[in-house]
């Protein structure tokens, strides 16, 4: 087994995980970090990918656009922790499970 | 000035306007004071940056149409406008001018949350219009997710169980959609360089570049081209309610506040159509086919049908007027996928001289979400007397002749009712699939239309079933309403319902920009 299996396999336990986490959906804390695992798997899994181009300067193109997508990634996860930290002071929900309310 | 010079100053202008009604309204301290001068300048500013924009378009229609005006220097390619932009941007800046006085009217200024939610209505305003400036991928992504931000940032406005719910159950989805956005983006960028032998820079992320480029990859990259179009698609399609994606957008139409979802539907909701049309088109040149219609063509179709169906369905077995309205926006998803099929059989991406090609998906973007929003907002003036399903609003034309009657126009033109902009919306709909058989002949275009066509029936049923609700029959009820609305309130309701009069009696007017 070479190390790029490694990396592979160690990305798809990474998505693995990620997507358990949010689907379970226990607390906000665990539901922020599923998201963030699965986020920085796929940024890892590109930045793989983008290694497969043909001309040098196109892969560093590449990686400055992967740590660019990072920081946007961290910019809407800090919105999104700005929506629980909301909901948590004014209605006190302290899981996500509390917030199912509305019916149809 | 050309007409992007004139668009950038006025999207500039309600940037800086989110600013000073911050610092005005923490200087000053006065109650009543604060109101005038937050009311005076937030619309002031609005209208200045409608004129900027009105100049722009008047200056495109009558010197640059059809092509694309675009800067040079270091901006170069990354921003852009043409008919189909600059329609959709009028619109957007129009239609948030007048859901403004909306706003102004319902607002409680005493409270000190009231600043930041004026503030924030302007950023969404100003990311709406400048992703429809956006013509390059990075551009694009940015301004798109400013947009979803502000928009989590209105619902977050005088929040109560309800409201609190629609609010993590956006934020949960944009989450999603973000984390979809940037990998398909991603993807898309891995396909391209790997498939050219020349060097990249920031601007073959151009849309006009990346079309051209797209066209030359060649399998096994074609594989992860078309991965990246998925995630894009599913991604634009989670903000704007496409099925299976869907399940978010009834629950936020019940749950949130009116003013902020009268404003999100004007301005995320429209922004987001007009991009998923802008990048459907990129698309068209993917060199694969399957028995006459290409990948992207099906993965469409399938998305879209499934929308129109579960929307049109759903909302017909709903009792909550919101529900009916949620619903609703759903089906409108998956009309917006089907005009957009147009780009890709005919493998035109509506930019520049090719914008007319964006006609029919504008018209029916800009009627569809003034339908929605004045919807929404009468909806709302109805709640505040205690009415939310169909068996409390019955008879309320006899009881509120005018709330009534603006609801029930509205409504007509929702469900594509003549002489109403829902007409000719749903009639280009037909149209536009009818017309890409002169390019493919296929069965599936066919089955969709008719289909289509049928479900026009259904949503015709439940909208005339809300019309017997609201002006049939008689009122259970020995409570009387009130009979005086806030005129205040209604008023830029009113406007906006006479603009889809409008639109439905003379629809040549949007052809000006084409």
């Amino acid at each position: 087994m070479n190390y790029l299996c490694i990396y592979l396999y160690t990305l798809i336990a990474l998505t693995t995980v990620g997507l358990y986490g949010i689907l379970s959906k226990k607390t906000w804390a665990k539901l922020i970090i599923s998201f963030e695992i699965l986020s920085f798997s796929f940024l890892a899994l590109l930045s793989l990918l983008i290694m497969s181009t043909t001309v040098p300067s196109n892969a560093i193109l590449g990686e400055s656009i992967i740590v660019f997508l990072i920081l946007l990634d961290a910019s809407v996860m800090g919105v999104f922790v700005a929506s629980i930290f909301a909901v948590y002071r004014k209605l006190n929900a302290e899981k996500p499970e509390v917030l199912r309310k509305i019916k149809g | 000035m050309d007409p992007l010079s004139l668009m950038a100053s006025g999207v500039g202008l309600i940037y800086a306007s989110a600013v000073i009604v911050q610092v005005l309204w923490r200087m000053v301290k006065d109650v009543a004071k604060r109101k005038n001068v937050a009311k005076t300048f937030f619309i002031g500013m609005l209208a200045t940056s409608f004129f900027l924009i009105t100049a722009a378009s008047i200056e495109y229609i009558f010197w640059y149409k059809p092509v694309s005006v675009t800067p040079g220097g270091l901006f170069k390619g990354l921003l852009a406008v043409d008919g189909f932009s600059l329609s959709i941007g009028f619109a957007v800046i129009a239609s948030s001018l007048i859901i403004s006085l909306f706003v102004v009217a319902k607002m409680d200024f005493t409270k000190t949350e009231s600043g930041m939610f004026l503030s924030v209505f302007l950023v969404l305003v100003a990311s709406a219009l400048s992703v429809t400036l956006s013509s390059n991928f990075i551009v694009l992504i940015v301004f798109w997710e400013t947009c979803v931000g502000a928009a989590l940032g209105l619902l977050a406005y005088n929040m109560n169980r309800e409201s609190g719910e629609a609010l993590m159950k956006m934020a949960l989805i944009s989450i999603m959609s973000g984390l979809s956005l940037i990998v398909g983006v991603g993807l898309l960028y891995v396909s391209i360089a790997s498939a050219v032998d020349k060097p990249l820079n920031i601007y073959s992320l151009n849309f006009d570049v990346t079309s051209t480029l797209i066209s030359g990859v060649t399998p096994p990259l074609i594989s992860i081209l078309l991965l990246s179009f998925a995630f894009i698609i599913a991604s634009i399609g989670m903000e704007i309610g496409l099925a299976p994606f869907h399940m978010w957008l009834p629950d936020v139409y019940t749950g949130s506040h009116v003013p902020a979802l009268s404003t999100m539907v004007l301005t995320l909701e429209m922004s987001g159509a007009y991009v998923i049309a802008r990048i459907i088109g990129i698309y068209g040149s993917v060199p694969l086919k399957v028995s006459s219609l290409s990948i992207p063509v099906i993965i469409l179709l399938v998305f879209a049908a499934f929308s129109v169906i579960v929307g049109e369905l759903s909302a017909l077995v709903q009792r909550r007027l919101r529900r009916i309205i949620g619903y609703s926006a759903v089906a409108d998803a998956g009309y917006i996928l089907l005009l957009a099929l147009h780009f890709l059989i005919e493998g035109v991406s509506p930019v520049g001289e090719w914008s007319s090609y964006a006609l029919p998906i504008t018209f029916f973007i800009i009627a569809s979400n003034i339908s929605l929003a004045s919807s929404v907002a009468l909806i709302g003036i109805v709640e505040e007397k205690g009415l939310r399903t169909l068996d409390d609003i019955r008879g309320i034309v006899r009881e509120s002749p005018i709330l009534g009657g603006l609801l029930t126009v509205s409504l007509l033109s929702l469900f594509g009712t003549p002489p109403l902009a829902g007409f000719i919306a749903k009639f280009f709909v037909v149209t536009a699939l009818f017309s890409c058989l002169r390019t493919v002949t296929n069965g599936i275009i066919i089955f969709i239309a008719t289909l289509v066509t049928l479900l026009f029936a259904v949503s015709s049923a439940y909208g005339l079933r809300i019309i017997q609700y609201c002006c049939v029959m008689s009122s259970k009820s020995t409570k009387r309403y009130e009979a005086k609305e806030s005129i205040f309130a209604l008023m830029p309701v009113a406007i906006l319902v006479s603009v889809l009069l409008l639109l439905g009696v003379a629809p040549f007017l949007l052809t000006a920009f084409f």
